[in-house]
């Protein structure tokens, strides 16, 4: 009988284990800061913008804004290019329109 | 059909009567051996010897079942089952008990050792640092990876979609069409996996053409006693933390056993001291099995949950990968003390929590299996369901894209076997479907249906035997998705078949297999289209290509005695219409786009050698080597195949305290050095580039404090080598991002 309790103690114990693990919602807090790309004009390389504030340090966007940055931003200043192409002129910018994409994570 | 049906059912209860049987295992001069493991293989159910050497089961085992007996230090024996004849084995010593279990010729789950070239492999988590990395160690076989959280296995330079890997019987499909998803289930729960390299592996299925692995679970255990284990790991490298419990159990003739894991890791440290950013992972799992035997008849049912989520390392955006900065896809995070001097930088809020890209995985598998034997007869129906989720963020709102790939498997099997000889008639019938949950999709819902019956004969007699075998599949491919707007249907059916034959002469051994095989393009490589996060390409496929074709030749010549063991295996294996993938000059969303497209001769030959040495004057020592070379031209372009490893040597010195009394007193079990030569590899895909020859060694302790509770120390990669392999997957990215640098590894092991 201690066997079957101790049987059935640990099939608990692993069902407990694994819903505690479960996760519908991995990034419901994270803040990030983004950055938008296009296809080069030769067609063989792309470049990358980051969003940055006036100063040149790069905006951070947390929870929902993140999500709305991934799908939309806007800029107010032009930005420059990360490695010393075109500058992006101030605007409205969409993910996946115009060529352009947009990404909230490190590379 | 319906009279068969009723006829077995009145067969089960003419047999329902109460039995008992027993027998003795004894050694030389008849000794009686203790704690001998008798594997009923047709059962899966092990059961053990007593002191006096007897074993007594109320499982009445079926004439004509397959018996393995084994112990350590003992010349492993495995015998058919008569029923009424006295059950009296009489087990070898081995002159040299290092070796775990002398193994012999044996009836393996994916046929007999002595006529199809088969290995088999005991997997051990206390020796190396995945399963994958276990496998790993066989000649012939690597592993494509990006730190542990991505692995998958490399067979004679093939991989993917051509490597098929079998869990318990089932299918395992979880999109492996590409180098980002890896192999879909932990070691948890499994005791050891058979591995047939190239196209000869018709009972499971005529597509793998590289290499077919097969994963079996522990037995079950006929014991009164409840048995299990618990375990634990930890590495300084990514600071994982795995923890894993298993229990079995067993009354009357009722079976159940019980796993759980639960592993985290954060990123890898490079031999520089910088972490790989994103290289973390985290992975569950729960398994029970259930089994209930009686008299000639056995149900099992299991279940296996497997949740992971794992961070995609290397992801850039943009089309030149050389050109990327390693100090953009690294940081010093993680490192508590070399760069910082202090604690603690280590930040277990965020540092092992998932990162972008990340791939969420979900993996259900269920199978019943039902077997009943009658005289020289074993009828099997089989029934396996494998569901397969995959979610890959490459943002944080929305998935970029969201597949649910479901396969079912269905294998009726009649067995018929005398003394030499065994016939297998059957067939496979495979449902698949593909499914996308969201708008973006990189393949497209797709469904197949295939239906391949085979015939398997081998016959072996003294020192000679013949295997043939024939096999026709007929699978029909339907795509239609109305978002990406395809609209296709299409038949593929050839025949596969394998022959060998096998000769022993005094200790000689020699095996010669002929085998051919085919492989349907898989919808990934008919009608991608879309960017990969994981692989940062953009991919398009092509729905013209075809069947792709191989035919292997295989021989393998083995000799050994007591101190000495040798084994040669060349092989030569032909694809025509193999399917690849390669770049063009254009690109499409940042990332360089890569097309599918078929070559039409490639051709793989290779040798590999394994060496085994234990001197007489010191048989605590023990010495192997192993080589794998393997040569792969693709005779319609200059460049070679992609992910073909780079040919290699390893190296192994163990030494075991057994019999030093002194230093055994300190619980120490055994101390062993391990050492691999990675070659050069010049022969790329376009592309790829070549990888320099590197040497990694690693070092491992063994303590056993109890006879219940064992204790692993490894140092891996000794000299903190800076290498990365030519089958990384990160081995384009910023030149070749390095693999871990040199790192201690902790496994502590405790049975009941």
């Amino acid at each position: 009988m201690k066997k079957i309790n101790l049987l059935t103690w640990t099939l608990i114990g692993s069902v407990a284990l694994l819903s505690s693990c479960s996760k519908d919602d991995d990034h419901a807090d994270h803040c990030d800061s983004c950055h938008i790309t296009i296809e080069g004009a030769t067609g063989a390389d792309s470049l990358a913008w980051h969003v940055t504030d006036a100063n040149g340090e790069d905006i951070v966007f947390c929870g929902d804004d993140l999500h709305e940055a991934e799908e939309s931003l806007t800029i107010t200043t032009a930005l420059s290019e990360e490695n010393g192409g075109a500058s992006l002129p101030a605007g409205t910018y969409t993910h996946e329109q115009g060529g352009y994409a947009i990404h909230c994570h490190e590379d | 059909m319906k009279k068969f049906l009723v006829l077995s059912f009145l067969m089960m209860n003419i047999f329902t009567t109460y039995s008992q049987t027993r027998g003795i295992v004894l050694g030389p001069n008849n000794m009686p051996l203790n704690e001998v493991n008798i594997l009923l293989l047709d059962q899966n159910i092990i059961l053990l010897s007593n002191e006096d050497g007897e074993f007594i089961t109320e499982l009445d085992i079926p004439n004509n079942s397959y018996i393995s007996f084994f112990k350590a230090g003992y010349l492993s024996k495995t015998l058919v089952h008569k029923e009424g004849k006295d059950l009296k084995i009489i087990l070898e010593k081995l002159h040299v008990i290092l070796d775990e279990v002398g193994v012999s010729e044996s009836i393996y789950e994916l046929g007999n050792s002595k006529l199809v070239n088969l290995e088999k492999k005991l997997l051990s988590s206390m020796k190396t640092q995945s399963m994958v990395d276990d496998i790993a160690e066989i000649s012939g076989v690597d592993v494509i990876s990006s730190g542990l959280g991505i692995q998958k296995v490399v067979v004679r330079g093939l991989s993917g979609m051509r490597v098929v890997t079998y869990l318990n019987g089932m299918q395992i499909n979880n999109q492996q069409w590409a180098n980002d998803h890896g192999i879909g289930f932990t070691d948890l729960g499994l005791s050891e996996v058979e591995l047939i390299k190239g196209a000869s592996a018709l009972k499971y299925g005529s597509e793998s053409i590289g290499g077919l692995l097969y994963f079996k679970d522990d037995p079950f255990i006929a014991s009164d006693k409840l048995k299990g284990f618990i375990t634990s790991r930890y590495n300084n490298s990514s600071y994982l933390s795995s923890s894993k419990f298993g229990v079995k159990w067993n009354r009357k003739n009722l079976y159940f056993n019980l796993y759980g894991q639960y592993s985290l890791s954060s990123d890898y440290r490079l031999p520089n001291a910088r972490f790989l950013n994103n290289s973390r992972f985290q992975q569950n799992a729960i398994k029970f099995s259930l089994a209930y035997s009686h008299n000639n008849w056995q149900n099992i049912f299991r279940y296996h949950l497997h949740e992971e989520t794992a961070g995609i390392p290397g992801h850039v955006h943009t089309s030149d990968l050389q050109a990327v900065n390693i100090l953009d896809i690294t940081s010093p995070n993680l490192d508590l003390l070399i760069l910082e001097g202090k604690y603690p930088n280590l930040n277990f809020g965020t540092d092992f929590k998932p990162y972008r890209p990340t791939q969420f995985i979900n993996n259900q598998l269920l199978i019943y299996e039902t077997t009943y034997m009658l005289n020289n007869f074993k009828f099997d129906i089989y029934a396996g369901h494998f569901i397969n989720n995959l979610k890959e963020y490459e943002r944080w709102g929305k998935p970029s894209f969201d597949i649910n790939l479901s396969n079912t498997l269905f294998t009726p099997n009649i067995r018929y076997n005398t003394d030499f000889f065994n016939l297998n008639l059957g067939a496979q019938i495979i449902s698949q479907k593909n499914i996308n949950n969201e708008d973006y999709r990189l393949v497209p819902d797709a469904s197949s249906f295939s239906f391949g019956p085979y015939l398997i004969i081998d016959y072996v007699k003294d020192n000679i035997g013949i295997n043939a075998g024939v096999r026709y599949d007929n699978k029909n491919l339907k795509t239609n998705d109305q978002i990406l707007n395809i609209d296709y249907e299409n038949r593929f059916s050839s025949t596969s078949f394998s022959s060998g034959i096998y000769y022993k002469y005094i200790d000689h051994i020699f095996r010669f297999t002929y085998s051919g095989a085919y492989r349907t393009p898989h919808f990934s490589e008919l009608f991608s289209d879309g960017v990969h996060h994981g692989t940062n390409r953009y991919e398009i496929g092509d729905s013209k290509l075809n069947i792709e074709y191989a035919n292997q030749l295989d021989l393998k010549y083995q000799w050994s005695n007591d101190h000495f063991g040798f084994v040669l295996n060349p092989f030569i294996q032909d694809i025509s219409d193999f399917i690849s993938i390669e770049p063009t000059d254009s690109v499409a969303s940042s990332y360089k786009v890569y097309k599918y497209r078929q070559y039409d001769k490639v051709n793989i030959n290779g040798l590999e050698m394994n060496l085994h040495y234990h001197p007489h004057q010191l048989h605590n020592l023990h010495l192997e080597q192993s080589y794998s070379f393997l040569h792969a031209v693709n005779k319609e372009s200059k460049y070679g195949l992609a992910l073909v490893p780079a040919n290699r040597i390893k190296n192994k010195i163990l030494f075991s305290f057994n019999n030093y009394k002194k230093i055994k007193k300190y619980k120490f079990e055994y101390l062993s050095l391990s050492h691999m030569h990675k070659f050069k590899q010049d022969n790329y895909a376009e592309y790829e580039e070549a990888t320099n020859a590197y040497n990694i060694f690693n070092l491992q302790i063994a303590l056993k404090f109890s006879s219940q509770f064992y204790f692993t120390l490894s140092l891996n990669n000794l000299l903190n080598e800076t290498y990365t392999p030519h089958v990384s997957r990160l081995r384009g990215v910023a030149g070749g991002v390095p693999n871990p640098g040199r790192f201690l590894d902790i496994n502590l092991k405790y049975e009941f």
